[in-house]
């Protein structure tokens, strides 16, 4: 059971929910939950795992469905992506066809990098030109993937128009379409799969 | 020349609308429009108080400087009619001639008997502005004649700067879809869109589609004109578009009866549907190319189109 029907342009991929415990926060769509009695429900993964929450109603601009919680089909198979930062690319597969956007990538390291589950919705990092689908931009600019290469190096994968480090996508329908097939690989808990950063691409 | 100068300052205090309200009836046109549909009060107060204000302004002004007039309340009952003639009569001649200047609803009816309602509303409301024009304890929120004169000379070269100005760095007035759809979402019972979701489920149809159906017809016919439809659909008995999916019934029927109906008999079995198939279904409900894109907005606005 995951969290599923919060894809609209208003919560935009997060849901609002409240802890037995009081802490109000918000779950990423797709996070996988365990349902409880009286529509609580417990967090099986994410930063506030193990947390029994129910959906903060008043926290909800609209109840455009009755449930936030269903099935939804999963990949098991990790999402894979190339950035080559000679030509500022990124590149991956779907439905069988190559498909790349233009990426920022200043001063990324070339290596392997995870691409771990949301940690928290970046409200202060999308402006409501980013979040305008009708100016170009997407619905999950406030989402953001940790990319972790060791341990300790941490970068992200994101939507925007300037990069400090990180990997920006700058297309807003990209990113729509990335952000949707990176939520649907799970292999494993908090971890939909890796992208590998070259300098260029060797075509064999 | 008194009922000249009211009647010419309604009309140019409404100049700005003129295009597209009372007109275009009720629509995702505008923001003013959705503003002022969606509340039955703004709508009134919008179309009633101006008058109101005018009337009286004009009318006690001249009696304050002492001006004798024959029958301020007649002037009043006068202006009133003849600026709602003017507007509402000219709607419902277009109504009448089937003119494509104003949107002809299925319920034409209610179309008729909420610009009558105007007519008969702003008529009563020249009398009262000309009775207020006549008590002289009022008379002190109005100007003096001479002052009033001089002001005007100020005001109007005033607003002929800053009209210019505007003109100049005015930008279109865009329609930001988002809110609109919002706000509706926001106006509608949730049960509708349960409803939704067990019917479409039992038909298996696609119950995105079907909100935004329901959705796209909230915005084109609120919820207190639906109420209105259906009181006079009961008065009448009379055939007509009933509910939020302005459904085609004998008699009225409400919200939850219309999704009821209309759900089999334009939905089943869409779920599956390319995005291009949907649209036909779509299309096959309601043909007007203003409703087909407000409802592909609407169901983008719901699940990201990819």
């Amino acid at each position: 059971m995951r969290i599923v029907n919060n894809l609209d342009r208003k919560l935009r991929g997060w849901l609002p929910v409240k802890s037995i415990t009081g802490k109000s926060y918000e779950i990423f769509y797709s996070t996988e939950i365990q349902l409880k009695n009286s529509g609580k429900f417990l967090l099986r993964e994410g930063f506030h795992e193990g947390d029994i929450v129910s959906i903060k109603e008043s926290s909800l601009p609209y109840r455009l469905f009755q449930t936030y919680n269903g099935p939804l089909k999963v990949s098991r198979k990790p999402f894979r992506a190339i950035v080559e930062l000679s030509t500022s690319r990124i590149l991956y597969e779907k439905d069988g066809k190559i498909v790349e956007y233009y990426v920022q990538a200043e001063n990324l390291q070339p290596g392997q990098y995870a691409i771990l589950s949301p940690d928290r919705r970046r409200i202060d990092k999308a402006t409501k030109k980013y979040i305008s689908e009708g100016n170009g931009g997407s619905r999950f600019a406030e989402t953001w993937f940790p990319l972790v290469k060791h341990e300790f190096e941490f970068q992200y994968l994101h939507y925007g128009t300037y990069s400090n480090g990180c990997i920006t996508v700058t297309s807003g329908s990209g990113w729509t379409e990335l952000y949707l097939l990176i939520m649907k690989s799970r292999p494993r808990k908090m971890y939909h799969g890796t992208i590998t950063v070259v300098e260029k691409i060797i075509y064999k | 020349m008194l009922v000249l100068a009211s009647t010419t300052t309604i009309y140019f205090g409404y100049r700005y609308y003129e295009f597209k309200w009372p007109e275009r009836y009720f629509g995702p046109h505008d923001k003013d429009s959705i503003f002022i549909s969606t509340n039955p009060f703004y709508y009134f107060f919008f179309r009633v108080l101006p008058v109101v204000i005018v009337i009286f302004t004009i009318l006690g002004t001249f009696q304050k400087a002492s001006v004798s007039l024959l029958n301020p309340v007649l002037l009043g009952l006068l202006i009133g009619t003849i600026y709602a003639v003017q507007n509402d009569g000219r709607v419902i001649i277009d109504l009448l001639t089937q003119s494509k200047e104003v949107k002809r609803y299925e319920n034409v009816a209610s179309q008729y008997i909420v610009h009558i309602s105007i007519i008969l509303m702003l008529t009563g409301a020249g009398i009262i502005a000309g009775y207020l024009s006549t008590i002289s304890q009022l008379y002190f929120v109005l100007p003096n004649i001479n002052g009033l004169v001089d002001n005007i000379w100020a005001t109007f070269l005033t607003v002929l700067m800053v009209f210019i100005l505007y003109k100049l760095s005015k930008k279109p007035k865009e329609t930001d879809m988002d809110q609109i759809i919002a706000k509706a979402l926001g106006r509608i019972k949730k049960n509708v869109f349960f409803e939704i979701e067990q019917i479409s489920e039992k038909h298996n149809a696609d119950p995105i589609l079907v909100k935004a159906v329901c959705i796209a017809e909230d915005i084109e016919r609120p919820g207190w004109i639906r109420h209105i439809e259906n009181l006079f659909g009961y008065i009448f008995r009379k055939q007509g578009s009933y509910g939020i999916m302005q459904i085609q019934t004998k008699k009225p029927i409400n919200d939850i009866e219309s999704i009821k109906q209309s759900v089999p008999l334009f939905f089943s079995n869409a779920k599956k549907l390319s995005i291009e198939a949907k649209k036909k279904v779509v299309e096959k409900y309601n043909r007007d190319d203003n409703f087909v894109y407000l409802v592909e907005e609407i169901y983008r606005y719901i699940t990201p189109s990819i």
